[in-house]
């Protein structure tokens, strides 16, 4: 039988299943493991981990100090971290400061504290123009930052990871750590959205 | 170089959602190819077929080769599939598969999914070793040299003798 092209598969799933047979032949890949990482970071692994960091850090001060110090460590006495990261470095918002995280040249993300990074994260346009332009870029996605507040933007470009700490919204004080991180998104922990009460 | 920048981040959004400004949790890949792509990466490094930081530059020569040459990234088929183009280089620099057995990987998929087809056409439900590939039998251990070279930078936060720099600060007031 001769083998027709099919047209109902993209180019990209013939190169994916044709890598991932030539590498299990050769036996240096086991797609049981690549099955496992999947499921890990669809299922697992998301914004509610990030959460439960920030969370534990609006409560305690002391893991907040091990967080900001060695946040890898610190996210790993809640069983969160993983091979994928390295470094960690967590920068927190005040009322002066405003943190926000980028990638510029590939996307890089923190995957075993947020799972897995937003299309609009791994843009041109977002990796391109905040760099250059924050206030503007953050106003465009919602937020407006005001002027007396010094905006930071942290490339992701080298080993190091980063999680901003968002600032804890007012009135929350009655809530516990788990109401409190249902409030925190992974909008928030990349820097541009705040953490609304 | 000058980066590509005319689209709005209102434009990038309305690309990755129909929800406008809405910005679902949502952790799934896009498709499946992405996933499988994502997850190879990922095993091959666990593997130390290459290192993160190498797929890293790989990954970045890629999207630098792609803004130049086509545009903008502004959805997750355009990125993932810059990803691939990373792995299939690495893997192929690596002498981990070479383009004539890629080419040949490929045309058995071709061949398989045709098959399928056949069946399909004829009313005939595909047997699951056609429809989910070849059996995979059992594996051997191999290990790779780890080579990778971490950033200056990197290796000041370990040492713990510095701390991060942001790439950029501004205050109105």
């Amino acid at each position: 039988m001769s083998a027709a092209h099919s047209n109902k598969k993209p180019w990209q799933a013939i190169r994916t299943e044709a890598i991932e047979t030539l590498l299990n032949e050769i036996g240096v890949l086991d797609s049981t493991r690549v099955d496992e990482i999947v499921k890990h970071y669809e299922e697992d692994v998301g914004p509610k981990t990030g959460a439960r960091v920030v969370a534990k850090a609006w409560t305690d001060p002391a893991f907040k100090a091990r967080l900001l110090a060695d946040g890898l460590a610190a996210c790993a006495e809640l069983g969160i971290g993983g091979p994928e990261t390295e470094m960690l470095h967590v920068v927190e918002n005040t009322a002066t400061t405003h943190n926000v995280v980028v990638c510029t040249l590939c996307s890089c993300y923190p995957w075993p504290i947020l799972g897995l990074p937003p299309a609009w994260y791994k843009s041109s346009a977002y990796r391109s123009r905040v760099v250059r332009e924050p206030r503007r870029v953050l106003a465009e996605m919602g937020l407006v930052v005001a002027p007396e507040v010094e905006i930071v933007v942290w490339d992701s470009v080298s080993e190091i990871r980063y999680l901003v700490l968002p600032e804890r919204p007012a009135g929350t004080e009655s809530l516990d750590e788990d109401a409190l991180a249902a409030l925190v998104t992974r909008d928030a922990m990349i820097g541009i959205a705040h953490v609304k009460g | 170089m000058e980066r590509i920048l005319p689209m709005t981040m209102m434009d990038v959004l309305r690309c990755d959602s129909q929800q406008g400004f809405e910005r679902c949790e949502g952790q799934s890949f896009s498709t499946p190819w992405a996933a499988r792509a994502f997850g190879m990466v990922l095993a091959a490094a666990r593997k130390q077929l290459f290192t993160l930081n190498e797929f890293q530059q790989a990954l970045i020569v890629e999207i630098t080769e792609y803004e130049r040459a086509s545009g903008r990234i502004d959805n997750d088929d355009v990125y993932y599939s810059r990803w691939i183009g990373a792995l299939t280089t690495l893997l192929i620099d690596r002498h981990l598969i070479d383009l004539r057995g890629l080419e040949r990987a490929e045309a058995a998929v071709h061949a398989r999914l045709a098959a399928i087809e056949h069946l399909h056409d004829h009313g005939v439900h595909a047997h699951d070793a056609l429809l989910h590939g070849p059996h995979l039998g059992p594996h051997r251990d191999r290990e790779t040299q780890d080579d990778g070279q971490p950033c200056s930078e990197a290796v000041q936060m370990r040492k713990g003798r510095a701390l991060p720099k942001p790439i950029y600060r501004e205050r109105l007031r």
